[in-house]
């Protein structure tokens, strides 16, 4: 299914509790993506937006517009299809960037896992 | 990239910040591509997201777009760093897009409209030609007297360019 790897550093980690588990590891930008590429969709599958996904971001260390809109795409797909998407353990460069930006506003952020599957068992879309 | 290497070389700044004047200038050089020589409005992507991407693959095949280029001149020294970026575009309106506030709750939710905020949050000073097609990008030292203690100083200064097709 992950046809193109190597375009973004995120990788699925072992499902527990029935959440999708994801790690993303170095930048988050779609600058160098094809047109109808997705990672998402490409390492989980098409309905992957109807899970409860939790995203750690520890490992993040470039964030920027493009990676901003990616991440505002997902949060809309999830929230028409009836998922979640919770991004957490976020480091702290990214968290900055993400609150310059307010997204904390618009996405849904947890200081860490636990708490992440707590936001994504009742989590309400902004 | 080459810039950001050479930056770290000279001491400009810690990793951290070096990080933001990366971002700041992949921000501009997208801009330039995207919105300049490729004419993308940043509308477009909130309304058909996918259509936005794939209208800049179309674009970068085609004339006129494909025969403009971005040009990128760099100073980078110890104490300042200085990008002067221009595309081949039309322009734009600078005081209508510097006007939109991406961090309005109204605007939250929106596809596009914050690499300026990255832009002019992460640099120092931040000018636009009178036609927008041109942005010029200084980030200093916040201690610009620490430069000097051992008389080292070095510059850089280069041409690029830049394809939209890149």
């Amino acid at each position: 299914m992950n046809t193109n790897p190597n375009l973004i550093g995120l990788r699925v980690l072992r499902p527990e509790g029935g959440f999708v588990r994801l790690e993303l590891v170095g930048q988050i930008t779609r600058s160098d993506w094809p047109a109808d590429y997705d990672p998402l969709v490409e390492l989980c599958g098409r309905d992957v937006h109807s899970s409860k996904v939790l995203m750690n971001l520890s490992q993040a260390n470039y964030l920027d517009s493009s990676g901003v809109s990616w991440l505002l795409a997902c949060n809309k797909r999830f929230k028409e299809a009836g998922g979640s998407l919770v991004l957490h353990s976020i480091s702290p460069l990214t968290m900055q960037f993400l609150k310059l930006m307010r997204m904390d506003l618009a996405l849904t952020l947890a200081p860490d896992e636990t708490t992440a599957r707590q936001k994504a068992n009742g989590v309400s879309h902004v | 990239m080459h810039l950001q290497q050479y930056l770290r070389s000279v001491r400009h700044c810690d990793e951290t910040e070096l990080v933001r004047v990366s971002v700041a200038l992949n921000e501009a050089l997208q801009n330039a591509i995207f919105h300049g020589n490729l004419e993308l409005d940043s509308g477009l992507r909130d309304v058909h997201n996918d259509e936005y991407y794939s209208t800049a693959a179309f674009r970068r095949t085609r004339t006129p777009w494909s025969e403009r280029r971005v040009w990128l001149s760099a100073s980078e020294s110890r104490d300042e760093a200085r990008y002067v970026i221009r595309d081949e575009g039309p322009g734009f309106d600078v005081s209508r897009v510097l006007a939109d506030d991406p961090t309005d709750p109204k605007n939250l939710t929106r596809l596009s409209g914050r690499g300026l905020l990255l832009i002019r949050t992460f640099m120092s000073e931040v000018r636009f030609s009178a036609t927008g097609n041109e942005i010029t990008m200084i980030h200093r030292r916040e201690t610009p007297k620490d430069a000097l203690e051992d008389g080292e100083t070095h510059n850089q200064s280069a041409m690029m360019q830049r394809e939209t097709t890149t």
